[in-house]
């Protein structure tokens, strides 16, 4: 029987898929998502992970500096990358039996048309489990954006699933 | 705000797909040496040990902690008994304070000193996490 392993790598399988969604938020190409959840979790347990505790929020953050740093430095590469972001809807980014479930597909459509600023909010609450205060730390917004950008996120995916079934429907009808 | 608890609750049954192993082999590949540093005992046999030998010596201190206590308390006791009876009324609640102080500062000696050996079990540099972080991997 195995009798030990790496911390991190329990830590990484269950925050993983959270670090990467949230990456592909903020990464300006869907594509440098993976690298920028590489580069900022070593960094960041490099740091921290002698002592078995890492909050995710830290990475998180360190995500998105490096995003902004990132998407200064990559504009070389729009013209080649602007085609795979058609390509790759939020969508791929959850799990696959979902695509049986006409509203959850419904819900993730809506999701992608919402604001980047409003989206963000949402998935580190509702993917991430950070507290408002967490998020607004991480998204250097106040405590009342922050809420107010969660509470109009909803507002937005209760308006607009209904639309989204509807259209979604249409064409196989 | 129904609405929003179930909406809520629709968003949260949407799981992110969890990192490919290709993936993971990269980070891994990525962490080099940083990786092993902290490491978590997956057998339960190692952990119940080290809850038994400290266990152990947790008792092995306390036996003689309850001992000198109880032999304070004695002394105590044994001292009214040669007073006369009315020194023993005026000073015995005095007394008895005083025991009761004693008994707590042994109590809370021992108490401080069985707590500093169980963390000395749980060194993160021996391969051990103390429970207080195995929340990070419990799922």
């Amino acid at each position: 029987m195995n009798i030990s392993e790496p911390i991190w790598k329990k830590w990484f399988a269950k925050h993983g898929g959270k670090l990467v969604l949230f990456a592909r938020q903020q990464a300006r190409y869907p594509d440098d998502a993976e690298d920028l959840v590489q580069e900022a979790f070593v960094r960041i347990w490099r740091l921290y992970g002698h002592t078995g505790e890492v909050s995710p929020g830290l990475v998180y953050r360190a995500i998105r500096r490096l995003a902004i740093d990132w998407a200064r430095s990559i504009d070389r590469r729009r013209i080649r990358e602007e085609k795979v972001i058609l390509d790759s809807p939020l969508s791929t980014s959850f799990e696959r039996n979902l695509e049986k479930d006409e509203r959850k597909q419904a819900l993730l459509r809506a999701i992608e048309r919402l604001p980047k600023e409003q989206s963000e909010v949402l998935m580190l609450k509702i993917w991430g489990d950070l507290t408002f205060d967490e998020i607004s730390r991480t998204l250097d917004l106040s405590l009342n954006t922050v809420a107010s950008r969660y509470r109009y996120a909803l507002q937005k995916l209760k308006d607009s699933v209904p639309q989204e079934l509807e259209s979604g429907t249409t064409p196989n009808r | 705000m129904n609405d929003f608890e179930k909406l809520e609750k629709e968003l949260s049954s949407l799981s992110p797909r969890p990192p490919t192993d290709e993936f993971t082999k990269q980070i891994e590949d990525a962490l080099g040496e940083a990786g092993s540093v902290a490491m978590c005992h997956l057998h339960d046999q190692a952990e119940q040990s080290i809850v038994k030998s400290s266990f152990t010596k947790i008792l092995a201190w306390t036996i003689p902690g309850i001992g000198i206590a109880a032999a304070v308390a004695f002394f105590f006791y044994f001292s009214q008994l040669s007073s006369n009876e009315i020194a023993l009324k005026k000073w015995s609640l005095l007394r008895f304070n005083h025991l009761v102080w004693l008994m707590m500062i042994v109590h809370y000696t021992e108490l401080a000193r069985s707590n500093w050996r169980i963390s000395l079990e749980c060194r993160w540099w021996d391969g051990w996490i103390p429970k207080r972080k195995k929340s990070l991997f419990v799922e």
